[in-house]
């Protein structure tokens, strides 16, 4: 049974006054353990349908199941108790909160699902061990390299346990060796604890490391192909 | 864990934060000084009036207070059980006879109208602390008779110098006007510079014999031991007295002063309120700066899932916070004013002047009523609550997806 299922989902913005079809009859099935890269040129919908998968923005027509979970009958809190529980999110410019350390950044989540400190900590270090990050736990954001800071952000995204992993553009902001670094970790971690990843990007890198390519144009898959 | 990343923020622009500490500190810090300054001027302003010339109550008889003439005297065997009954009243510290006329006094060079006042230097210094302001001679302790205290104005407007004649000229008890010449003997400058021109002091004893009876008496001035109290202890005694007698308090015979009490409550109370506002503004602004700043984090948190609640709750304890470090601060920047001041009071002399036609003394010595206190730290704390709430509000209905995008 597909993790995440989009049907027929269309995106309109401003449809009262000049319409952009952003998505148009978008219909997808993500897999457990899928390692996915939404592709296409800039203005395609790719993140359009990613934060509608995420939870983030509502969409006009269609739905989004996630197992069982309507997403597009949920309200506001019950979508942030979701986005919670069962979505982790990278975003493009990592988004980590400053005054707090990698170590603080990652337990932040889990003491949000209502772990207490202690165990929050103990489960934040095995996470950001697991991005090779152990060394790093007491520095905050600034004192990170951006590559450093991205693995981070993956480390929190893992670290509440979601069904599956958004990532818009990760590696958008990094050099090649730390795209290729945190590329591998999100591998690894998708074949080893088969962590279902599914992002947008337009890097050659990544989409060459994905297993299955999905790609937009104006809003509507244009092809779906395994790798 | 909310209050501790809000504690975080706190310090993540430590100038800013300092900022509105401070004027969290000020503002405390000068609503409890200037509230306790101005309750000390009017406390300082009422004692002087009550204890210099006033008194706390007065026995009289009605017509007396209605026309002031020396004929309407006090019937003393009528009085005589209600003054053994003052005498025992263990709320009453004090209580002494005068004689009063209304008269002229002449120079020769000036002439004014006064209230003449006859005391029993006895009784009277144990209420009234005029002779305590004597600035010259003696306070009627001559051995020589009608000796005159005047205050130092009049006797300058009188042109008038210690053992200068003058005369007074007065209606006697059976209608006749009388005059005689009297010594000055004393000259006092209380802090009521007004009061000092229109009464003059003479022996009671001196000013009996001129009004034809050696017994009269006008007016029965009394002490608590708390002037507060009179109006909780003066009901008993209106029911005791016959006749024409009558007994009011300070607040009846001089509701301007209790209009001056009241009026600065109310005054207080406003200047507080303008405090308040202008640190509600202040905080406000800074705070709105401080989510401005974070809309994108924000923005974030909610996105990964942070309950709106919760970053309301961070948002309102980051403001208290800072409050709550701002406020205590202030109260003891303020106790550490008011206790220094205490000692030595706020010197006004270069105003001494003004302040004495007012009946004020030129050295303040603040006075903080527990009650102003407790109220400016409830209105601070209910204003930073306050100030936290419209930022906190805005925070909350940020969209994720649109705080993110924001660059």
């Amino acid at each position: 049974m597909a993790i995440i299922s989009v049907s027929n989902v269309e995106k309109i913005y401003n449809p009262d006054t000049i319409p952009v079809h952003a998505l148009k009859q978008v219909n997808l099935e993500i897999q457990k353990g899928e390692f996915t890269a939404i592709v296409g040129p800039s203005g395609s919908g790719k993140t359009t349908l990613l934060n509608c998968i995420g939870g983030l923005d509502t969409v006009s027509s269609g739905t989004i199941h996630i197992k069982n979970i309507d997403l597009t009958n949920l309200t506001d809190k019950e979508l942030i108790k979701f986005r919670l529980n069962h979505i982790g999110f990278v975003f493009q410019a990592y988004n980590l909160i400053p005054v707090l350390t990698a170590l603080e950044n990652v337990a932040f989540i889990l003491q949000l699902q209502g772990k207490s400190t202690k165990e929050a900590h103990s489960l934040a270090k095995q996470m950001l061990d697991s991005v090779g990050l152990s060394e790093r736990i007491h520095n905050r954001p600034a004192q990170l390299s951006g590559g450093q800071q991205q693995r981070v952000a993956v480390a929190r995204a893992l670290a509440s346990q979601p069904d599956y992993v958004l990532a818009d553009e990760p590696t958008a902001n990094l050099d090649s060796e730390s795209a290729s670094k945190l590329l591998d970790i999100m591998e690894r971690l998708n074949a080893e604890q088969g962590v279902t990843f599914l992002f947008s990007t337009h890097d050659e890198r990544v989409i060459r490391r994905a297993k299955r390519v999905v790609t937009l144009r104006d809003g509507a898959i244009s092809s779906d192909a395994n790798q | 864990m909310t209050i501790q990343l809000g504690w975080k923020n706190i310090w993540r622009n430590p100038v800013r934060s300092i900022v509105v500490i401070s004027a969290v500190v000020i503002g405390v810090w000068a609503a409890i000084f200037i509230s306790a300054l101005s309750n000390g001027l009017t406390s300082h302003y009422l004692s002087s009036q009550l204890d210099t010339y006033i008194g706390h109550a007065a026995i009289s008889t009605q017509a007396f207070w209605d026309e002031r003439t020396s004929e309407h005297i006090i019937p003393n065997e009528q009085l005589a059980p209600v003054i053994k009954a003052l005498e025992r009243d263990s709320l009453v510290k004090s209580l002494t006879p005068i004689t009063i006329a209304e008269g002229m006094i002449a120079s020769a060079t000036y002439s004014s109208g006064v209230q003449i006042r006859g005391i029993d230097i006895a009784s009277d210094t144990t209420c009234f602390n005029t002779h305590t302001f004597l600035t010259e001679g003696s306070y009627l302790g001559e051995s020589y008779k009608n000796q005159i205290v005047l205050g130092e104005k009049l006797a300058k407007k009188l042109n008038v110098k210690l053992r200068s004649k003058v005369v007074l000229t007065f209606q006697q008890i059976d209608g006749s006007i009388s005059s005689a010449a009297f010594r000055v003997g004393g000259i006092i400058k209380t802090p009521n510079s007004a009061m000092d021109q229109m009464r003059v002091i003479v022996k009671q004893t001196d000013l009996q014999q001129l009004l034809g009876n050696a017994t009269a008496v006008h007016e029965w001035s009394i002490f608590l031991n708390d002037a507060k109290a009179v109006n909780t202890w003066i009901p008993t005694y209106k029911q005791d007295l016959q006749g024409d007698l009558a007994i009011e308090s300070w607040l009846e015979k001089a509701p301007e002063l209790a209009y001056i009490e009241n009026s600065m409550d109310l005054y207080l109370y406003i200047f507080m309120g303008i405090i308040v506002l202008a640190l509600v503004l202040g905080i406000v602004n800074t705070m709105l700066m401080a989510i401005l700043e974070r809309t994108r984090e924000l923005g974030m948190l909610m996105a990964i899932g942070m309950p709106r609640m919760k970053v309301f709750n961070m948002i309102i304890s980051e403001t208290i916070t800072l409050s709550c470090i701002g406020a205590p601060l202030g109260l003891f920047l303020a106790w550490s004013s008011l206790k220094l001041m205490g000692k030595h009071g706020l010197d006004l002399s270069a105003f001494a002047d003004g302040l004495a036609a007012y009946g004020m003394s030129s050295v303040v010595y603040p006075d903080l009523k527990m009650e102003y206190l407790i109220t400016i730290s409830v209105l601070i704390f209910v204003a930073s609550l306050l100030a936290a709430l419209y930022p906190a509000l805005k925070a909350i209905k940020l969209k994720p997806l649109e705080a993110i995008r924001l660059h």
